[in-house]
């Protein structure tokens, strides 16, 4: 599916690119800028910034392929990144871990999309907010001192929310490209 | 008893703007700078505060700035490392998110200090509240005539930008941070040349920690032997502490350097949770070496009795263990992490970690061989210091202290 900035993403752009004297600096800004509309980092968004910027494609491809907060597969509706460093383990990371791998069907794997396509859940490394673990960010919004109790009522609140959404037309599960992807 | 002095903002914990931070004296220190101090002036009371880098390494701020070169054709740089990726450490987050226009205060003072004209602040992707925070204090700072060209009308001229990373702990490294700041992958750079010298963009550049440079408002303000009457001698001032773990009141707390860990623990953050002995202290961060119950109770909170103690004050990342865990899970939990970060430059440190990690999987999985032990602290002698940076000697700290000074529970695993 191509990929290319819009009008007002240009102009975000072009306000980007002011901030610095050399314009590979905005490689990581940019991938940004397309993460948040797309919801991941799709071969033709690499395309895209490396035409923008006039980089070499592998050289995006490959700043792409370092930094773990760029999905390069599509995720579900929801990304669910749970914290597994050793304060929230302690607080009880871990058995939101299993709540969420059983939620989510998710099987042996440790991560993935549940078979609906609604959440994708990650594990990753100190969020930096060890003081009120367990902690986890949901579509990069972070949510502190978690229990099992609380997270059901969160994810229940999205799945009723999601009800109405999934009508055709209005940006639902489907409209997700390339759907669901284990991972 | 912790006090705030430096940073109140962060007693408060409210998201106060430009008119609160002026009511209480914010950026007054900027226009005493600007009116009565040359920058070579500024710079000397920063050396002479004895204000050490906060962000893990503890390098003396104003000898660091000294290394810049006197003269140069090329544009400097300062750079804010707002990375905060060292479990454990969550100081920074409430200084972005309480006291953005102290940092952006602290930030103009030094580069008028060093003759910069524009800093970046790179904070980690997650931080998008903490970094809408800034740039909300940026704007208005550039509305208020605080930032931009001719800087209260005093004739500084000095631009700040928020830089974004993309979740990787190796970017708070500081030359890997430069390497990611200019759009590349974040691997670190071979030293010499410091980055004062040859930094972002082939330019002299100074990298450092939020709290260190907020802590230069109060520092002009207040004078140096003001900030050195808070601390010790070797360690002058106060410190930001990330306190988790097994506490009741896990927080950021401002202490005077030289305050005893236990009265931390027992007066601030309310003592053990639900009345539970300690077992295990990391004082500074994951990287560096556990402390037992017995020696946590001598330590005092200061760069010399960590030294004392076999470790490290590091980022001031308290993590505090109770009787419930299992040693060697801590250490497998954090060898994972390290394994996970090594960004693979140096073979030592991408092999070693991995190595570290798969062998701790097998010991708690009861498959743990008679040889592991010893096989483990063999492997940390070959990654420490032979590598490009600070990574791999990092990850061996947890699984030394670990293994030496609680044997028996590795012991009691492999032979199962
Ligand atoms: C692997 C690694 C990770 C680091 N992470 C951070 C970090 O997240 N934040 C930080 O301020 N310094 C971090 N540092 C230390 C920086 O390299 C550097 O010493 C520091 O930013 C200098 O600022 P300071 O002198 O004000 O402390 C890290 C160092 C290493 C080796
Ligand atoms: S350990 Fe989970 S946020 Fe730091």
């Amino acid at each position: 599916m191509a990929f290319t900035f819009t009008t007002e993403e240009r102009q975000e752009i072009e306000r980007i690119l002011a901030r610095y004297p050399e314009p590979m600096s905005a490689t990581i800004p940019l991938l940004h800028l397309a993460q948040g509309r797309l919801g991941w980092v799709s071969p033709e968004v690499v395309d895209e910034v490396a035409r923008v910027l006039e980089l070499p494609r592998i050289h995006v491809a490959d700043v792409v392929s370092f930094y773990t907060m760029f999905q390069r597969k599509p995720v579900g509706r929801h990304r669910i990144s749970v914290c597994r460093t050793l304060s929230c383990h302690v607080l009880g990371g871990h058995e939101i871990l299993e709540y969420l791998r059983t939620r989510l069907q998710l099987g042996e794997a440790r991560s993935g999309t549940d078979p609906r396509g609604l959440f994708t859940l990650e594990e990753v490394e100190c969020l930096a907010a060890c003081g009120t673990g367990p902690v986890l960010l949901i579509n990069g919004v972070y949510h502190e001192g978690l229990t099992v109790p609380g997270l059901k009522l969160l994810l229940d609140k999205l799945e009723g929310l999601d009800a109405p959404l999934i009508a055709p037309g209005s940006g639902g599960t489907d409209a997700a490209p390339g759907g669901p992807a284990n991972g | 008893m912790a006090e705030f002095i430096c940073f109140p903002a962060l007693q408060s914990k409210t998201r106060a703007g430009l008119d609160a931070y002026l009511e209480d004296g914010g950026y007054q220190s900027l226009k005493t700078a600007l009116d009565r101090l040359q920058p070579a002036e500024v710079a000397a009371e920063v050396k002479a505060s004895g204000l050490r880098g906060r962000g893990g390494a503890g390098f003396p701020t104003g000898m660091k700035w000294g290394f810049l070169p006197k003269q140069t054709e090329k544009p400097v740089y300062l750079v804010c490392n707002a990375d905060e990726g060292e479990p454990g450490t969550f100081k920074d987050r409430d200084l972005l998110r309480y006291a953005p226009h102290q940092l952006i205060e602290g930030m103009l003072l030094t580069c008028f200090a060093i003759g910069a004209r524009i800093g970046y602040i790179y904070i980690r992707g997650e931080f998008l509240e903490e970094a809408a925070a800034v740039n909300r204090a940026l704007d208005e700072a550039r509305g208020a005539g605080l930032l931009g060209r001719d800087i209260l009308g005093r004739g500084l001229d000095v631009d700040l930008h928020v830089h974004m990373g993309a979740g990787a702990y190796i970017c708070g490294e500081e030359t890997a941070l430069l390497n990611s700041l200019e759009g590349r992958r974040g691997l670190p750079r071979t030293k010499p040349p410091f980055p004062a010298v040859v930094g972002l963009y082939g330019c002299p550049t100074i990298i450092n920690n939020v709290e260190t440079l907020a802590a230069v408002p109060p520092i002009v303000g207040h004078g140096a032997d003001w900030y050195r009457a808070l601390g010790t001698e070797k360690s002058p001032g106060t410190k930001l502490f990330s306190v988790s773990g097994h506490v009741e009141r896990p927080g950021v707390y401002e202490v005077r350097l030289g305050t005893p860990f236990l009265q931390l623990l027992e007066e601030d953050c309310g003592g053990m949770k639900g009345g539970r002995r300690l077992k295990v202290l990391i004082p500074g961060g994951s990287s560096v070496p556990m402390l037992t119950a017995a020696e946590a109770a001598t330590l005092k909170l200061d760069y010399e009795s960590c030294l004392e103690h076999g470790t490290m004050l590091g980022s001031g990342a308290v993590i505090v263990l109770d009787e419930t865990v299992s040693v060697p899970e801590v250490v497998r939990n954090l060898a994972h992490f390290y394994a996970h970060e090594s960004c693979g430059q140096c073979t030592p440190c991408r092999e070693g970690t991995h190595w570290m990690h798969t062998i701790l999987e097998r010991v708690l999985a009861g498959r743990g061989k008679s040889g592991d032990l010893d096989l483990l602290l063999d492997i940390c002698q070959h990654v420490s210091f032979r590598t490009i940076c600070a990574l791999g000697d990092a990850a061996t700290g947890p699984v030394k202290s670990g293994i030496s000074k609680f044997r028996n529970e590795f012991e009691a695993l492999v032979h199962a």
